[in-house]
This record gives structure tokens, C-alpha cells and sequence, in this order.
């Protein structure tokens, strides 16, 4: 619909309201007629200003991106070295014809010369390869399986109209839902809210009369009255009955009053001045749901779905508690400490822990705006009681002064750091106090009393673990024991490969039941399991480049771990000189690459230095989309005769259509310079494309695209053409 | 080939030839006449402003005219001792010591006809010595130094060593006389009389010699007008200085041929008094050689003897019939081609090549035989040098010859056919010659726009780099020219590298030499990836401010650092601190921080010394600004 024909619609009923307006008193049943017509003419003006709005903000932000575009390329001009280098232009003797050619202007008029001037003619520039706009990422992003078709492709139109058979077959699978359908149902909270305000403004006499009437309601003299949300349930009957909205309403007002207020689930900020006293768990909510230990970052791109953390395996302070106080206010003064930690009994072992760790009730996952579809229910485990070994030591770290003093009175922020911090430092009130800040290990104690939550400490002279001996020996055996494995499972040439999940079964071992024994991967340093677990992969110890198969990392088709493999250097960042050679996808360390128009088939990726045989040259990046999301989008890409998929594993494709690098652009051959290889890479399947010969410079790339022996794909004409010939 | 043109029409009034000879000549025309104009230009041009890089190529070593058998031996020490050399010997009195010698070779003049086969060329010597009062004007001694009798107009075929040309030597006393004066400079001065026709009223009998459009009563009357020494209506005087000796004693005039632009004398601006470089005749300006062609010139070459001698001297420079050719701007010459003998239309063999050769020699021939319109075929004469017809660049033996051609006139194919005299050239059109453009991808695109803004030296193409190129050469045999070019041969990539245009990735702009150093993916986190990441946690509805806040800070911090490992995780904390130490404290976020530390803690990811540390440094920091 245009937005020409809605504004003539809206002009109608607008007409009609005012003749409505004067037969109100008439007739009840009028009325009701009277208020749907004004509700939907009332619905319409603000769908129209709405549009309005949105077509001007879509405008500004387009200008805003524009002028982005045109700062960043006079940056990056101006960024660039400018006095010893400039264009050489050559001389247009190289030019192979003469300038005999001229253009002259004749004019009709009397007298006046007719003027000409000599054509240069220059030399012919063939038109580029046809490229369509991508966003350069460097590392894989995960994206959501696309419910609504976003565009109907458009492919020239004589196909439009030939094939339609192809528009059908496509929107079929996306249940015929196309990007910007939804006209009908555009009426999320806001906008109820704004109709609901505009025709109380609108049409204020008879809604006073109304409420009038009605006294009940008064309470709320705000409220508007009945005959408003009946004739807006009338006319939107999915939004609900006439009180469900009422209420709702209601709701959206007070929201409106205060702005300030946060949804019920979101705890405030701890450094504000609201900062309530909430449990640990939900103090931690949020950083413990976003947080993604396999990125260290806050709601990645790459993983969806973190699991909480275990904190069964936190590193505790491994040093005894001092004995002595902190100074001569210490609560170690003030009772007799000592003789309470001596009656210390509570012992819990591994075991018992792990058993006691019950699955906390359930949370919600942080949910976006935009995201209906919230992470169903995520574990957030309580950590309270559990193994706290030994005490922090106090460290030498010389805190400043404390300058004001500490009050007694303890607000909600204190009292929620406070047991964040007890599980760190369970007993430990002098630590504590250092990180609090604002209160001194005395009124800590003292609190912590109030709040029956101090515990004396534990014995600290129980064992965690085996002594280190027998533990290395251990490690021994499970390596060998893991080397024969790898080949065993080189032999079985299982030619599934599954994607990685971290696995998370508390109370059990990873047996046949666990999820990564099932998809046949290794249990990684992200899993819940132990670190002594069976199915974990040990790493190797390799002291040369990890580049052949004696290198059990390489032999599995893993870049070496940098938290395992310590012997072959992938541990060292500071320098560039470590023998690994098996940790280029992880650190990045690409070549320069170079886009031209192919030699082959639109464009081309030239190789600036040349390279290797066997080394790194890049990391095929996009977006990661499930298999059926795939096979959805390849419908596409076959008929546009391009496809940027490449297969990850059984679950993921690599899609660099719309996110990618530059290795996009190498074509395919049957007699590549590249291959590829997809690796694990810490506890992620990454695509690595690797020189299959040495490489000159200025080479252009190619790899071999076909899934398998079967299956061949081709993409270039050219082949296509040998092969059917 | 506008000869050829001619001749067809000389044959059409001639009326003498059928209907199918016109039709092939046509053809033949059709298929070589562009590429053959084309090629003529660049021939013109080259000699025009020649590039010398002939003498580069591996084909041609035998014109290189400079050795490097010296450089083994030279040193560095003894390049002083030779410079020192050369300096004394100007000073050495070579000038008075040595006679100069002047060897006329004619006197050149087609536009005022003269009566004569001969005129009469005086040479004179000026001094002009040093003024010895104020007012007086420079005094001028002026001696004759003889005169000779010239031809006019010798035909170029007749070999000037052959016949004795007339030849003056001045002694080198004449340069030192100088009557008690202080002489400043000495200029030899040559004035040439011609001796005029007395004129016939209707003036038919000029005609003959004079271009037809001239408007030559106008120039004769020019010409007359002009006073002659003599004062007499017959007689003609031109002149022309030349300095011998400058102000500092320094010789000006070398040894060499030369061609003197002659001025009548009288006329009202003598052309040396000109501010500019560019020559003006009669108030217009005409290119460099152009003056040659309009003005009279004698010829004469110059020596300097120890004992004065009669020395044969060389016929005019062919160079300068180069210039003379490329000034008339017409193209009119190829000489080689003129004399096609016949043409054929169907297959058969060079069959009415008969032309007689009355001086057969030991050299070998080389006939070069046109295929045309479906295997019909044209030969040209014998030719006995082994200058190529479209260039004329003398390549003195066939294998340069052939390897010129098929390198630098692809436009044609070349197939050489072994021949009992000699050798025949089979040409034909090259079908698959596109013109593409072979030069720096760089030049076409960067043309546009950039008119003028060069300055100072500039770095081009990295496939410059690839100077020094040897490859394995194949030994030189004439077989390889008995076959076409084949495939392979043809699409030979010599340089292997960057010899093409790279574009930017995002926009797809040419990229600039000086860019192309510049990884334009080098960041792992592109401005929009970091972003969308602030985007994605504002998205949020249940996460407070502060965390918000502090998890974008974080994000941003390892998407910066590229950390990977659990190991880095420690450091980063400190890093962290450091970097954003003041932007924690100045937003209130240091306990959203110590939520976020044992975040790390219980993701067991640092221990609770790094916690303490962080907090510490957060401390100091607070204790620095003066805060707490």
C-alpha cells in the first residue's frame, strides 16, 4: 500500500468522523459504530506519521552512513604517505594512434565561427566484475536461521517472468513470509499506547461523560474509559479483550510517567544510587549469562548459548590464610577467632560437592528487544558452600588509605558485593575489606555473623588431589593411551564431523552419554568435566614446528592449544620467533592478499608475498548458518551462478555472501595452488586455506570447491564448458 | 600510401588494365594499407625523437655503438687524471695551431630558381675586437678567405667523395692577425651569390622547378626587392654567420657536417637576433627542421687539420632527410614499396617477379611477398640491405631482421621461406592483433584527473622492480621463423607478479601504488564488527547500565588485543585497568569492575591474586586523579 492511498483513505474517514460526532447521542449502537470508525481512522493517521517518521529516520541514517563513508576514505587518503610517492603518469606518446580525430561545434548563427577542438581518444577500460556489497570480518559470525525470505532476488526480467515456478519454490520455504509483509499486525505496546493517548485527545468530551459513568474505575482519573478499549478490541480482535487492554495500558502509562524505572527482572546498577541488596546469583545474572568463556567476551558472536560457569573449578587462593591481622582494628581482635576456625568441621569432599550442586531454580536468559526468541532456561548455578580449601593470602599489594571513614550503616550495594565476595574469600574478612573499600574487615565480620553466613574455615590441610607424582604418571598414561586413540579414529574415517558443544552432565563422567564422546570430539578446556577427564585432548609436546604428523595436535587436524601446549611455544605471544608453526588461524597470521579481476572468472585474489608449500594463507570467514539454512540459501546462489558456501562440519555451513574476507573471491579450479582444511581450532571448526605449492607473488589463488569425489560442484564456466565437451 | 594511390590512377588514365586487377589492387590496399600508415608514424616519430633502445635489444647487438671494454679497466683514480686531460687541451693553443677546413657540398635551394648550375661562396672572416673608446661601436676587421664555386642543388644519388668538392682551408694565422687590436671574437661569415636569369616575362620556364601553389611572384618579387650587394637586378646574396671563437676563446665550431640556413642578406630580422627558440619565417612560426625546408641551406662540412688536406667528406646526413621527410608531413616516400612489379589474383607462384637484377651480388636478397584475400599474393622487388621496409632501421643481418619484424610490427604475421637468392618474407594481416593495451595498468586509469600534478620524483608499479631479466635463450636460428607464432609463444607472460590493477575490497576504487602496502583487512575487528557489538549488548532490556557500560568497555578491550587464551587473560585484566583505568572512575563503574573480576573468578579464569591486583591498580589510580 502507498503511502499516497492510505493518506486519501485517512482523509475520509476523517470526513465521516465529524457527521458521527453529531448523531452520538442518538443512538447507542451508533455510537459504537461511531467510536471503531474513529479508532480506525485515529489507527491510520498514526500508521501514516509513523511511516513518515521512518522514512525520514531511514533517510538520516543513510545520509549519516554516507558521510561516514566519504570521512573514512579522506582518512585513509590523508592517512596515506604522500610526498615520495605520487602516480607516475607516462607520456601519451604510448598511445598507439595519433590524435586525428576532432569534435566541432557548428553554430546556426550568422558569423559566428565555428569552433573545433582535437578528440583525444583514450584507451578503452574494460568494465569491472559485478560485486555485491559485503562486510570484511576476520572471524566467524554465527547468525540465526532466517524465518522471512528478506528480498525476492532479483536476477534480470526475463526471468522474473519465465520462472516463477523458482519465486514459488522459494517462497515455500519460508512459509511465503517475505521482509516487510507484516502490515496488519503493526501494533506492538507503543503504538497502542499513542492510540489510545491520540483519541483521548481527539475526542476528550464524551470520554469524561464515559468515565463519568463509570465510577468505578475512578481511581485512576487518567484512565480513559471503556468505550475506547472495546472499540479498539473490536477492530484489533488478536490484541485481546477490552480489560486485558485496559490493564495493559495501565501498565504502559505508569511506565511512561517514570521513565527511569527499569523492567522488574533487570537488577540495578551496583555503582548507582538505587543499588538494591539482591542475592549473589542475581547480582551476578547478567555477567554470568552473557559472559562466553570461549570468546572472554560478552555476548559473542560466535557461541549462542554459554553455559554458566561450573565454579567447581575456580582457582582458589592456593595460600593460607595469614594468621596475622590486618592491622589493629582486625576482627581477628575482637573474638576469639582462632578457636572457632579450630572447631572447623564441616569437611566436604569432591564428591559430595559435586553431588550437592543442584540445578538452582531457573532463570530467565538475558533477553534482547528485538528478540522474541529468549534462550530458554540456562543454568545459574549457585556457588555458595561449595570447596573453599584455603584462603586467600593477603597481598602485598599496599592499598591506599582509606580516606573517608566507614559508617556503620551498610546500603544495598555493600551488602550485595559483600556476597559476591564472601565466595572468593569465605572467611578471609581482611581481603574483603580491601576490595570493598568502604567498610572495614571488623563490620564485614560483623555482618557476616548477621547474615549466618560465615562459615568457619575448612581444614586446611586436606588433600584436593592426588600427590603430583602419581598425577604425572597418570598424565603419561592418558597420553599415550590418547595417541593411540587419535589413530583409531584416523582408521575409522569417520566422515562426519560434528560440531563442538561444550559438554556439561555435573555428577557424571564423560562416558557414552556425554555429548562430546557422542559427536566424536574431544572434551575441551571449555567443558564442565574435570580437567583430568578421559576424553580430553592433552595437547602435544612437541619442541619442533608442530607441522608434521609426529605432532599429535597436527594429527588431529587441531591447531595446538595455547593453554595446552606449552612445549612448542604456542603459549608465547610476545614474540613471533616460537618454533609452532600450527597456530596461524588462531593468531591470525595471514597473507596480504590483493583483489583484481580474475584471470578466470570475476573477480580474483592475487597473492601480494609469495608463499610456501603448506603455509597459512588465510581463514575463509562468514556468517555460520545451519545446514537447512543453507540449503535455503543456496537456492538462491545457484540460480545468481555464485555461491560463497563452504561446508563446516554436519551442522554448520560458512556462508561469505554477506560477511567475509578477502579469500572469497579465489575461484575455484581443479588444479588449485590452495586447499582447504578445516581445523579445530580452541574448541571451534575454522576453515583454513593453505598453499598446496609455493605461491609466487602476484599469483592468483585458487582452491578446489567441490564437497566431495561425488558431489562436484562447478562455478566457473570455463570448466563447466571442458567438462562437457 | 598515397604513391600507390598515384600509380593506380596514373594506370586508370592509362586505361590499359582490366576490371579484376583494379579489384585486387583494392583489396590488397584494404588489408595492409592501415597498419603500414600506422606504422610509417611511429617510424617518423622515432626519427624525429628517437629512443635509442634499439641498441638494447638482444637482437641487435651489432648496432651497439658503445663498449663497455673500458669499464674493466677503468679505475677510479686515473677518472681526475683524465678530466685534468682533457681540460688542458683546449688551452694548449689548439686553435692556433691547427687549420680549419670547409668542404662544400652544395648549396640547396628550390624555391628562388637560379640560372646557374653553380654559385659563388665567399668565406669571410670577422674579428670583432675589443672597443677602445666609449662611443666608438666595436671595430670589425673583416678578411677574405677565399672563394669557391658551389653546385646548386646536387642531386643526393651523386656521390659527393667522387668528384672533387670545392674546399677552402684557412690557415691558422688568420686568427691571429690582428693589427695591434685586442681581438673579442671571430665569426666566419659565408655569403653566397647567385647569379639570376634575367628574367622572361612570362616567367614559363620557372615553372618546372616550383611548387605549383607557391605563389611565387609574390616571393620573387620578395626576393628582389631586397637589396643586393651589388646593386644589380641579377644578383642574389645570402649570408649567414657562424662564431668561431667566442668571447673566452673557446672553439664554437666543431668538427661535423653542416647544413647553414641561409638569410638574404638585407632582410629586416635576421633570425638570430629572435628572443625565442622557435624559428620565425616571415612572421610565422615553423617547426624545428621546417626552416630547412624553406630556406636556402648550403651544405658544408668542417674540420680541423694539422696540415690542411682535401677530405672527402659524407653526403648529406640521411637523418636529416629523415626530418625533412617527417616535416612535409606527408607520406609520400617508402621508396621500397613503389615498385611493386606485379600482382596476381590467383594462386600461383611469384611469377611476374622478373625484374632483372643488373648487379647481381654476393648479399642476400630478401623479398617480401603479400598474402592477401584468400591466398592471393604480391611480391616486391629484391632487396639487397636488410633495413626493415616499415622502419628502416638497418638490422644488418636476417635473423635481426626477421626478429625485428615479428617483435615490433605484430600487426602483421611474418613466416620466412628459405629462397635460393636469399630469403622471402611472407606478410600477412594478424588477425588476432587486438591493440590491447600492454603499458602500466596503472597509466589508464590514472590519466583521468591527474593532469599536472606530479611533482617531484614518484614510485610506480612494483613490476618495475623486474629489470634484470635473463632468461635461457634459444640458440639464434632462422627455423624459428618458419612457423607462425604459435599459442604459447604468443601469450608468454614474461613477468610473473603484479602486473595487473588491484582494486580496494570494499569499494572496489583502483588501488594507488603507495596503497597497496596497506592491508585494508588487517584489523580482525572492523569498525562496524566493534559496533555491532555495543549495539547487540544496548540491545538488552534486563541489563543494567553500569554493566552495560563496563561489558562494552571489555569487549571492545579484547576485540583489540585479539586475546585467545585463557593464559592472556591475566594481563589483559592489568591492561585493561591501565587503558581504561580513568574512564572507570570518571563513569563510576569500579565496582561493575570488581563484578566483572570475579565474573573471570568464577569462570575460573583468573585467580584471586589477579583480582586484588586489578583492584589495587584501580586504587592507585583513584589516589593519583584524588578521588576516594
Amino acid at each position: 500500500m502507498t503511502s499516497v492511498a492510505v493518506k486519501e483513505e485517512r482523509v475520509d474517514t476523517q470526513e465521516d468522523a465529524p457527521e458521527d460526532t453529531s448523531t452520538v447521542d442518538s443512538n447507542d449502537l451508533k455510537q459504537e459504530v461511531d467510536w471503531k470508525k474513529r479508532v480506525r481512522s485515529e489507527y491510520m493517521r498514526l500508521r501514516t506519521l509513523r511511516r513518515i517518521k521512518h522514512t525520514e529516520d531511514v533517510k538520516t541514517v543513510y545520509s549519516w552512513n554516507r558521510q561516514q563513508i566519504i570521512d573514512q576514505i579522506e582518512e585513509h587518503i590523508d592517512s596515506m604517505p604522500r610526498p615520495p610517492r605520487q602516480t607516475f603518469h607516462t607520456h601519451e606518446t604510448l598511445s598507439h594512434t595519433p590524435v586525428t580525430k576532432k569534435c566541432e561545434a557548428v553554430s546556426g548563427m550568422k558569423d559566428f565561427p565555428t569552433q573545433t577542438v582535437s578528440v583525444r581518444i583514450m584507451n578503452p577500460l574494460k568494465s569491472l566484475p559485478i560485486m555485491y556489497a559485503w562486510a570484511p570480518i576476520q572471524q566467524n559470525f554465527m547468525v540465526e536461521d532466517e524465518t522471512v525470505l528478506h528480498n525476492i532476488p532479483y536476477m534480470g526480467d526475463e526471468l522474473l517472468e519465465k520462472d516463477t515456478v523458482f519465486i514459488e519454490e522459494l517462497l515455500k520455504n519460508y512459509d511465503g513470509k517475505v521482509h516487510g509483509d507484516r502490515d496488519r499486525s503493526l501494533m506492538d505496546d507503543d503504538f497502542f499506547f499513542q492510540l489510545v493517548e491520540a483519541l483521548l485527545n481527539a475526542y476528550p468530551d464524551e470520554d469524561k461523560r464515559d468515565e463519568a459513568s463509570e465510577s468505578s474505575s475512578s481511581h485512576q482519573c487518567n484512565v480513559p474509559g471503556r468505550m475506547i478499549f472495546e472499540a479498539i478490541s473490536e477492530v484489533f480482535p488478536e490484541k485481546g479483550s477490552a480489560l486485558d487492554l485496559r490493564e495493559k495500558y495501565r501498565d504502559l502509562l505508569e511506565l511512561h510517567r517514570d521513565p527511569t524505572t527499569l523492567p522488574p527482572e533487570c537488577t540495578p546498577s551496583i555503582d548507582g544510587p538505587n543499588a538494591r541488596s539482591v542475592p549473589r546469583e542475581q547480582t551476578m545474572h547478567s555477567f554470568h549469562t552473557l559472559f562466553c568463556r570461549r570468546c572472554f567476551k560478552y555476548d559473542c558472536f560466535l557461541h549462542p548459548y554459554h553455559p554458566t560457569p561450573s565454579m567447581l573449578t575456580r582457582k582458589m587462593p592456593n595460600k593460607k590464610q595469614e594468621s596475622d591481622p590486618c592491622g589493629p582494628d582486625c576482627y581477628m581482635h575482637v573474638i576469639g577467632y582462632n578457636k572457632e576456625s579450630a572447631a572447623s568441621d564441616s569437611e566436604k569432599s569432591d564428591k559430595d560437592s559435586r553431588s550437592e550442586r543442584s540445578r538452582s531454580p531457573v532463570m530467565r536468559g538475558k533477553k534482547r528487544k528485538n528478540d522474541s526468541a529468549a534462550s530458554g532456561s540456562e543454568d545459574s548455578n549457585d556457588g555458595n558452600g561449595l570447596s573453599h580449601k584455603s584462603r586467600c593470602k593477603n597481598l602485598d599489594l599496599k592499598f591506599p588509605a582509606c580516606k573517608k571513614p566507614t559508617l556503620p550503616v551498610w546500603n544495598g550495594a555493600e551488602e550485595s558485593l559483600f556476597r559476591v565476595l564472601r565466595d572468593m574469600h569465605p572467611t578471609n574478612y581482611c581481603a574483603i575489606s580491601k576490595l570493598i573499600r568502604t567498610k572495614n574487615c571488623k563490620q564485614i565480620y560483623e555482618f557476616a555473623v548477621k547474615e549466618e553466613a560465615h562459615l568457619p574455615d575448612t581444614n586446611d590441610d586436606r588433600v584436593q588431589t592426588p600427590p603430583r607424582k602419581i598425577q604425572k604418571k597418570k598424565k603419561q598414561k592418558f597420553w599415550s593411551l590418547h595417541c593411540k586413540k587419535i589413530n583409531l579414529k584416523k582408521d575409522s574415517l569417520s566422515k562426519t564431523v560434528y560440531n563442538y558443544q561444550p559438554c556439561d552432565h555435573p555428577g557424571q563422567r564423560c562416558d557414552e552419554s556425554c555429548p562430546c564422546i557422542l559427536a566424536q570430539n574431544f572434551c575441551e578446556k571449555f567443558c564442565q568435566c574435570s580437567s583430568d577427564c578421559q576424553n580430553r585432548f592433552p595437547g602435544c609436546r612437541c619442541k619442533a614446528q608442530c607441522n608434521t604428523k609426529q605432532c599429535p595436535c597436527f594429527l588431529a587436524v587441531r591447531e595446538c592449544d595455547p593453554d595446552l601446549c606449552q612445549a612448542c611455544g604456542a603459549d608465547q605471544f610476545d614474540t613471533n620467533k616460537i618454533s609452532c608453526r600450527n597456530v596461524s588461524v588462531q593468531r591470525g597470521l595471514r597473507k596480504h592478499l590483493l583483489m583484481a579481476p580474475s584471470e578466470v572468472a570475476g573477480w580474483g585474489i592475487f597473492l601480494k608475498e609469495p608463499a610456501e608449500k603448506n603455509e597459512f594463507i588465510s581463514e575463509y570467514c562468514g556468517e555460520i548458518i545451519s545446514q537447512d539454512e543453507a540449503d535455503r540459501r543456496g537456492k538462491v546462489y545457484d540460480k545468481y551462478m555464485s555461491s560463497f558456501l563452504f561446508n563446516l562440519n554436519n551442522d554448520f555451513v560458512v556462508d561469505a555472501t554477506r560477511k567475509g574476507n578477502k579469500i572469497r573471491f579465489a575461484n575455484h579450479s581443479v588444479n588449485p595452488n590452495c586447499y582447504a582444511k578445516v581445523m579445530m581450532v580452541n574448541g571451534d571448526h575454522r576453515i583454513g586455506i593453505f598453499a598446496k605449492r609455493p605461491i609466487q607473488a602476484g599469483e592468483e589463488l585458487f582452491f578446489d570447491y567441490r564437497y566431495g569425489p561425488t558431489e562436484q560442484l562447478k562455478f566457473v564456466g570455463i570448466e563447466r564448458d571442458v567438462e562437457v565437451s | 600510401m598515397r604513391s600507390k594511390k598515384r600509380e593506380r590512377e596514373q594506370k586508370i588514365e592509362e586505361g590499359d588494365e582490366n576490371e579484376s586487377i583494379e579489384a585486387d589492387r583494392e583489396s590488397f590496399l584494404q588489408a595492409f594499407e592501415k597498419p603500414t600508415q600506422i606504422y610509417r608514424y611511429l617510424r617518423t616519430r622515432h626519427l624525429a625523437s628517437p629512443l635509442y633502445l634499439q641498441r638494447n635489444l638482444s637482437f641487435m647487438k651489432h648496432r651497439r655503438s658503445v663498449t663497455n671494454a673500458k669499464r674493466k679497466t677503468c679505475k677510479v683514480e686515473s677518472i681526475l687524471k683524465t678530466a685534468e686531460a682533457k681540460r688542458k687541451e683546449p688551452v694548449s693553443g689548439r686553435p692556433h695551431l691547427q687549420c680549419m677546413n670547409l668542404v662544400f657540398s652544395g648549396f640547396f635551394n628550390e624555391q628562388v630558381p637560379l640560372d646557374t648550375n653553380e654559385v659563388e661562396v665567399e668565406a669571410i672572416l670577422m674579428k670583432i675586437c675589443h672597443k677602445k673608446r666609449k662611443d666608438a661601436s666595436s671595430p670589425v676587421i673583416q678578411t677574405s678567405l677565399g672563394k669557391v664555386r658551389v653546385t646548386v642543388n646536387p642531386s643526393s644519388d651523386v656521390d659527393s667523395s667522387d668528384t672533387a668538392s670545392p674546399s677552402l682551408n684557412v690557415s691558422p694565422e688568420a686568427f691571429t692577425q690582428n693589427n695591434g687590436h685586442s681581438v673579442k671574437s671571430y665569426v666566419l661569415h659565408l655569403s653566397v651569390t647567385c647569379h639570376l636569369r634575367h628574367s622572361i616575362p612570362n616567367g614559363i620556364c620557372n615553372g618546372d622547378l616550383m611548387d605549383p601553389e607557391e605563389p611565387h611572384p609574390k616571393k620573387r618579387k620578395n626576393g628582389r626587392t631586397s637589396i643586393s650587394l651589388d646593386d644589380r637586378d641579377d644578383l642574389i646574396v645570402y649570408g649567414s654567420e657562424l662564431v668561431v671563437y667566442d668571447r673566452r676563446k673557446c672553439c664554437q665550431l666543431t668538427e661535423g657536417d653542416y647544413q647553414l640556413v641561409l638569410q638574404e642578406l638585407g632582410s629586416k630580422s635576421p633570425p638570430k637576433k629572435q628572443g625565442t627558440w622557435e624559428t620565425v619565417l616571415n612572421g610565422k612560426a615553423v617547426g624545428p627542421f621546417e626552416v630547412f625546408n624553406r630556406c636556402p641551406t648550403l651544405k658544408f662540412s668542417l674540420s680541423w687539420k694539422d696540415v690542411s688536406s682535401s677530405s672527402n667528406t659524407t653526403s648529406g646526413s640521411e637523418v636529416l632527410n629523415a626530418y625533412s621527410e617527417f616535416n612535409n608531413a606527408q607520406y609520400s616516400y617508402q621508396p621500397h614499396f613503389d615498385n611493386i612489379s606485379g600482382y596476381l589474383s590467383v594462386p600461383s607462384i611469384n611469377g611476374l617477379k622478373a625484374e632483372n637484377q643488373t648487379t647481381p651480388r654476393k648479399k642476400t636478397q630478401v623479398v617480401y611477398q603479400f598474402l592477401y584475400n584468400n591466398n592471393t599474393r604480391q611480391q616486391t622487388d629484391a632487396r639487397e640491405d636488410m633495413c626493415c621496409p616499415w622502419c628502416s632501421i638497418n638490422c644488418d643481418n636476417l635473423y635481426s631482421l626477421l626478429k625485428h619484424l615479428r617483435l615490433s610490427h605484430a600487426r602483421f604475421n611474418f613466416v620466412y621461406v628459405p629462397h635460393s637468392k636469399g630469403a622471402k618474407i611472407d606478410v600477412s594481416i594478424n588477425e588476432r592483433y587486438d591493440g590491447s593495451y600492454v603499458g602500466n595498468p596503472q597509466d589508464l586509469n590514472s590519466h583521468i584527473g591527474y593532469a599536472f600534478s606530479r611533482k617531484g620524483p614518484v614510485r610506480r608499479t612494483p613490476v618495475t622492480h623486474v629489470i634484470v631479466y635473463r632468461p635461457v635463450r634459444m640458440s639464434r636460428s632462422l627455423s624459428e621463423f618458419l612457423e607462425l607464432e604459435t599459442d604459447n609463444q604468443y601469450n608468454r607472460q614474461l613477468v610473473q607478479g603484479h602486473n595487473r590493477l588491484y582494486y580496494h575490497t570494499a569499494t572496489t576504487l583502483p588501488l594507488k601504488p603507495q596503497e597497496i602496502d596497506f592491508d585494508s583487512e588487517d584489523e580482525s575487528y572492523p569498525p562496524w564488527l566493534k559496533q555491532k557489538t555495543t549495539n547487540m549488548i544496548d540491545e538488552f532490556t534486563d541489563v543494567n547500565e553500569g554493566e552495560k557500560e563496563l561489558m562494552k568497555l571489555w569487549n571492545l578491550h579484547i576485540m583489540k588485543h585479539g586475546h585467545i587464551a585463557d593464559c592472556q587473560i591475566p594481563s589483559a585484566c592489568n591492561t585493561f585497568v591501565e587503558e581504561h583505568g580513568h574512564y572507570l572512575i570518571e563513569k563510576n563503574l569500579c565496582r561493575n569492575f570488581l563484578l566483572h573480576m570475579m565474573n573471570l573468578f568464577d569462570f575460573s579464569l583468573i585467580k584471586p591474586e589477579v583480582v586484588h591486583r586489578a583492584v589495587w591498580q584501580l586504587e592507585m589510580l583513584k589516589e593519583e586523579i584524588g578521588l576516594d
